[in-house]
């Protein structure tokens, strides 16, 4: 079963490109982000434009309806900072905004290049319809391209930022460093496939999560498969499955980089 | 198993917002089956006792079936229900065992709040003579109090939500262990519960919002015709009751929704905690 809609793009250079679309939920996570900003920016305004506008009144008393034009002014900055903040945002940072950044979305158009100000100016200047009643959320939840008014009127899509592999700082104890040196002359390493191997780094990077009981029986699982995966007869006295686990992780890493 | 769940890697755990979008999926693509059970649920709760057990182990059994979707193990829904009609007692009981020990903690959060307020409000009318300054910032202290317990308290029903499921899905499982078992899993993970239920609420917002607009809509033009007192009073509670099965009916359309989420929390959770999933290459023996 699906559990993410994915797009395949031709971009003008006729290169494809594969990207998950963002979901629901990762964009009601950003949107939610982007609009306690906005509200809090937004009551500094206000704040600060009152309290400047009592001043300006009190002072200029003989213009007429100066408090009114204040107003007007101060709702058309409004309009222009909830505008601007997404226009600003999505064209500086290519496609994000504060929001979209921490749930690692991002919005590009229809052809995988990013979006300019054109694209993000319709789009934020649909994004209180799409509010209304919600009829964004209903447009994301039911398409297959999950796409907003907003996105349909400026030919954009959002999508799940490709993020990088943690990087691999997990640590390496020292018996394990000595056992993999050793390792290549003691089994067949070339029969670990791939996939064995990047279910041991997973593995690696995860365990400090993961519950001490969990973790021994998952650990003692995966060092019995890939010791008879890799043709290893006799193990070492006094070895611990996670050291066995690095000592494969590391052997391996460095017979691929060499070979 | 589960091969296309997260994009990047089989066997990455899932970001906060793909849990819910991931649980709308599953609720979207079985809603029929989902659906019926809930009406299912829901009728039982009107029979004491035996109808609440029975409603609250078919609750479980939605999270059971989202949960086989999800390790790619399909279960049919009969054959969970035979499964689980043994333990249907032990899902009253672990109900009822949750909503006390949220009670206790809930008591003991206030009672801890209101000394947190109430002393350092001793000190500072002590301390400031002018009774403006100590007014004001006695009720800044107490708002902050409120915010803090308001979030423990939100935080312990993170660590107790799915304290159904355990009992559901694994095997040798009773009304106690099941809490432990779901409070273990969840420990370092309670804020970002926290996150997924708040999500959730955003998205199930339109479907309650839509069953409070025919009440809007039939009440607004009935006072604007400035009807009678009689008239006010039939009308209001006229609309009530209609208010009340819209909401009703919400709640069948949401509480599957609620229990799919569980689920992926529960399978994410595994999957973090105790490397579910992980396996070497395609899960061939050695």
């Amino acid at each position: 079963m699906r559990f993410f809609n994915r797009v395949t793009l031709q971009t003008p250079e006729s290169v494809e490109l594969e990207f998950t679309l963002a979901g629901i939920g990762n964009r009601a996570f950003a949107v939610l982000i982007d609009y306690i900003v906005l509200s809090l920016t937004l009551t500094m305004f206000w704040i600060v434009w009152g309290i400047l506008s009592i001043q300006i009144v009190n002072s200029f008393d003989n213009v007429n309806n100066i408090g009114l034009w204040l107003l007007a002014i101060a709702l058309l900055l409004n309009f222009f900072v909830y505008v601007g903040y997404f226009v600003f945002f999505e064209v500086i940072w290519q496609g994000q905004t504060p929001g979209k950044r921490y749930a690692k979305i991002r919005v590009i158009r229809d052809d995988g290049r990013r979006v300019s100000i054109q694209q993000a100016t319709l789009r934020a200047l649909l994004r209180p319809i799409d509010d209304t009643l919600f009829i964004g959320a209903f447009l994301i939840i039911l398409g297959s391209r999950e796409k907003r008014l907003g996105d349909i009127v400026a030919g954009t899509i959002v999508i799940q930022e490709e993020y990088v592999v943690a990087a691999l700082n997990f640590p390496i104890s020292q018996q394990a460093q000595k056992l993999a040196t050793d390792l290549p002359q003691m089994a067949n390493l070339s029969l670990l496939l791939p996939d064995d191997f990047a279910a041991i780094r997973e593995y690696l990077q995860r365990r400090g999560e993961m519950t001490s009981k969990a973790r021994s029986e998952l650990s003692l699982k995966m060092a019995r498969q890939v010791r008879s995966a890799i043709d290893l007869a006799n193990l070492p006295e006094g070895l611990t499955a996670d050291v066995f686990l690095e000592a494969v992780y590391l052997a391996y890493q460095q017979q691929s980089s060499t070979s | 198993m589960s091969s296309n769940l997260s994009p990047q890697s089989p066997m990455r755990p899932l970001s906060v917002g793909n849990v819910v979008s991931s649980a709308l999926v599953l609720y979207r693509s079985h809603l029929k089956l989902y659906l019926g059970l809930a009406l299912k649920a829901l009728l039982w709760w009107f029979v004491p006792v035996y109808g609440w057990a029975k409603a609250s182990m078919i609750s479980a059994q939605i999270s059971r079936l989202a949960f086989s979707e999800l390790v790619n193990q399909p279960e049919t829904s009969k054959n969970v229900e035979s499964q689980l009609n043994s333990r249907m007692w032990s899902f009253l009981g672990a109900r009822i065992l949750v909503g006390l020990i949220l009670f206790g903690v809930n008591i003991g959060i206030s009672i801890l709040s209101a000394f947190v307020v109430f002393i350092p409000a001793l000190l500072i009318t002590s301390v400031f003579r002018d009774s403006s300054a100590s007014g004001l910032l006695s009720s800044l202290l107490q708002l902050v109090v409120q915010l803090a317990s308001l979030a423990a308290q939100l935080w312990f029903q993170a660590r107790f939500f799915i304290t159904d499921l355990p009992l559901a899905i694994e095997n040798n499982v009773d009304a106690t262990t099941t809490i432990s078992r779901s409070w273990e899993l969840t420990k370092g993970s309670g804020v970002r519960i926290q996150l997924i239920l708040l999500l959730a609420y955003l998205i199930t917002m339109p479907l309650v919002i839509i069953a409070f607009i025919p009440a809007v809509v039939l009440l607004i033009p009935f006072f604007a015709s400035s009807p009678s007192q009689d008239a006010i009073v039939s009308f209001v509670s006229l609309v009530i009751f209609l208010v009340i099965v819209l909401a009703v009916l919400a709640g069948i359309f949401i509480m599957p929704f609620w229990q799919s989420i569980k689920a992926v929390i529960y399978y994410d959770l595994r999957s973090r905690r105790e490397g579910l999933g992980l396996q070497l290459g395609d899960g061939r023996e050695y």
